[in-house]
């Protein structure tokens, strides 16, 4: 449970004529974490022969499903025949293609329709034509706004070769110029200087005619071509009807085929040969190594190997039901290493008992398991988080029992009154810690004993619990808190300097450097009390809030209600925020810094699917 | 015994007040920083949220202390 499962390395070569049918005995199986061949004395082995065809025929696929709009992400897989594949999508291909591409060119003449129409529009604000502005080779063209009211004036000191009508336009002065050619770049300059915006007119450059006419004739066309964009529209809509299951079934398999039909890329290869390494968890290896024999009819070679000392070994977790769960918080952080503990277990009951512990209160807590109950059906992919929610609005419900809560009123007096006993709720918090993080040294202890031995996990991990022992005996006394013997006293002095000195021999000054983080440490826990009472109080506000509307007459009744909901809305956002993160964060911090790096690989399985989460 | 007394609820009031400015100082850094990472990537939400987080250790240590000062109010 609090290890990853164990890994084995199988090697298997084999003649090429035996690849087919080991790649695809391979992806049945979906217990092979392939590892990749790099190019040494031996080349990477080449694709399977239909590699080509399939990638080619899967890239058709895609593109013909995008164009059709289909959701093909929740297909069925079906054992389908490629050619019998091929021969039938050359027929959707060309009915599809078709219709996409008369879609395409109403859509295009559309566009160019409604850039033409408002240009003229423009023009007819002038009553001009576009004729006008046919290209030149003696008068040039300006049409554009400008907003300058001394432009005539500026003009006329270039030339007085020129034509100019303006008309004022959505608070701007809408201008077309006609000059000598001669003169154009001057007037170029000129009006840039003007801050003149010109009006791109090149799609109307080929119509000929009056304006107006022109607009006429340009609305007809549109709305013809409107009714044709809603039959194009309807029929790709009943193409896609049609063959969506066939599509997205036939991209489905030709993905897995495709997937199939590259992976020897990650094989190294002979002339003749190919081999290939892959991780395979323990408890399988002998199932995969008969599998591939029978397939390949006992023409290959499979061979367990030992696996290397440094190997980045792929980290498949396993865990129970329930504990499956909290591997979300796992991964988030980082996978844990290969000889490390996976501490989804252990965050699988304390995130829940912390959270409870800060939210505490029994309609809270019913309220958040019904949103995260909803929300968990709603959203598929955060499963896991969303069970690891319920769980601990769970904690919170059981917690408000404890408590004697409910949305802030304290109905009964049972064990402690969250809004008085601040000191016994603090006292709890600072418990947990020090149970918490001795816990984690236990754990880091016994990491480093695995691999450094005794002495290394004693000066390392031990040395902080005699630090905390030697810390309380010598210092409480000291700061007044606590009353100890004099034999005590000096025993707590005694131990706090041999921790010193183990700390310094494990990791030299940076360890001396740390020596207050264990109390901070520690003292962090005071957040599972200090979050609980802001919950708590801003619960109680509400209430009293609400008491004293109700009071006030009906005429604050309504008014009283919006209190509550609003309140108890915020509140319960708080609620879910805050005891969360805090609570992981206690884990993160905390927790795993006394034992846990990751930065284990994940294991991914040929053949297998991906499966889907939030991170 | 008043001045005492003032003096303590003072003292409470400053480690409080104080641990939240410092939180305070703290996150309008780090959530600019995660604003800007999110929208670069939204899927840092979750781990954005956690880093907005970790300064407010600051204003806890502030209410224990200042909890502390008043049992002795």
């Amino acid at each position: 449970m609090l290890k990853p499962e164990s890994m084995s390395k199988l090697f298997v070569a084999g003649p090429k004529s035996a690849l087919p049918k080991v790649v695809s005995r391979l992806h049945e199986l979906k217990v092979a974490h392939i590892i990749e061949h790099k190019k040494d004395k031996f080349d990477i082995c080449q694709p399977l022969k239909d590699f080509d065809r399939i990638s080619s025929l899967l890239v058709q696929l895609r593109s013909t499903i995008s164009h059709l709009g289909i959701n093909a992400e929740d297909a069925k897989l079906k054992e389908l025949k490629i050619p019998q594949i091929e021969k039938d999508f050359q027929v959707v291909k060309e009915e599809a293609s078709q219709a996409v591409e008369l879609l395409k060119r109403i859509e295009d003449e559309l566009s160019l329709i409604s850039e033409q129409k408002k240009a003229l529009e423009t023009l007819s604000l002038l009553h001009l034509s576009p004729d006008l502005f046919r290209k030149s080779r003696l008068i040039t063209q300006f049409f554009g706004y400008v907003d300058s009211s001394e432009l005539k004036h500026r003009l006329h000191t270039i030339t007085s070769r020129f034509e100019i009508k303006t008309e004022q336009h959505d608070k701007k002065t809408l201008a077309a110029i006609f000059v000598d050619s001669e003169f154009s770049e001057q007037f170029a300059k000129a009006l840039a200087e003007l801050s003149f915006s010109e009006i791109d007119l090149s799609p109307v450059k080929e119509l000929r005619g009056n304006s107006k006419e022109l607009l006429e004739r340009l609305s007809k066309r549109h709305a013809l071509l409107e009714t044709q964009l809603g039959s194009a529209k309807k029929k790709i809509a009943s193409i896609s009807k049609k063959h969506s299951t066939f599509l997205s079934e036939a991209e489905k398999f030709m993905s897995i085929e495709a997937e199939k039909s590259q992976i020897p890329l990650s094989f190294g290869s002979t002339r003749e040969t190919f081999f290939l390494k892959a991780y395979i968890p323990k408890n399988s290896i002998a199932n995969v190594k008969e599998q591939l024999l029978k397939a390949s009819g006992g023409r290959i070679y499979a061979v367990e190997e030992s696996i290397g000392h440094d190997e980045d070994i792929p980290i498949k977790l396993n865990n129970s039901r329930y504990v499956k769960n909290s591997e979300f918080f796992t991964k988030l952080f980082a996978l844990p290493k290969y000889d490390e503990f996976d501490p989804s277990a252990l965050i699988a009951y304390t995130f829940p008992l912390f959270f409870g512990f800060m939210l505490g209160d029994v309609i809270y807590g019913l309220i958040t398991f019904a949103l995260f109950f909803y929300l968990k059906k709603k959203i598929p992919a955060g499963r896991q988080f969303f069970n690891m929610m319920l769980a601990a609005s769970i904690g919170a419900i059981i917690f408000g029992f404890l408590y004697g809560e409910f949305a802030g009123l304290e109905l009964y007096h049972f064990w402690i009154e969250r809004t008085h006993d601040f000191d016994a709720l603090m006292m709890i918090s600072i418990i947990a810690g020090i149970i918490h993080v001795n816990f984690g040294l236990m754990l880091g202890f016994i990491n480093e004993y695995r691999h450094h031995g005794l002495m290394k996990a004693a000066n390392a991990k031990f040395s902080w619990v005699l630090l905390q022992i030697g810390g309380v005996l010598f210092l409480g006394p000291l700061l007044s808190m606590l009353v100890v013997s004099p034999i005590l006293f000096y025993l707590g002095i005694f131990l706090f300097v041999i921790a010193v000195i183990m700390l310094l021999k494990a990791e030299g000054f940076t360890g001396i450097m740390e020596i207050p983080s264990i109390l901070t440490h520690i003292m962090s826990y005071a957040r599972l009390m200090a979050v609980g009472l802001a919950s708590v109080f801003i619960a109680v506000m509400v209430n009293d809030l609400v008491t004293f509307l109700f009071h006030k007459g009906m005429f604050f009744w309504p008014l009283a209600l919006i209190a509550l909901v609003v309140g108890h809305t915020f509140n319960i956002a708080l609620g879910i925020l805050s005891p969360s993160l805090h609570s992981i964060r206690l884990h993160y911090v905390e927790f795993f810094s006394k034992f846990y790096q990751g930065g284990g690989s994940e294991y991914r399985p040929f053949g297998a699917e991906k499966e889907k989460s939030l991170i | 015994m008043a001045v005492e007394m003032g003096l303590l609820g003072i003292g409470a009031g400053l480690a409080l007040g104080l641990g939240a400015i410092g939180t305070g100082l703290a996150q309008q850094q780090i959530i600019a920083a995660v604003f800007g990472a999110i929208v670069e990537d939204p899927k840092q939400f979750g781990k954005g949220l956690f880093f907005i987080l970790l300064p407010e250790t600051l204003v806890i240590f502030g209410l224990v202390i200042a909890i502390m000062l008043m049992g002795r109010m």
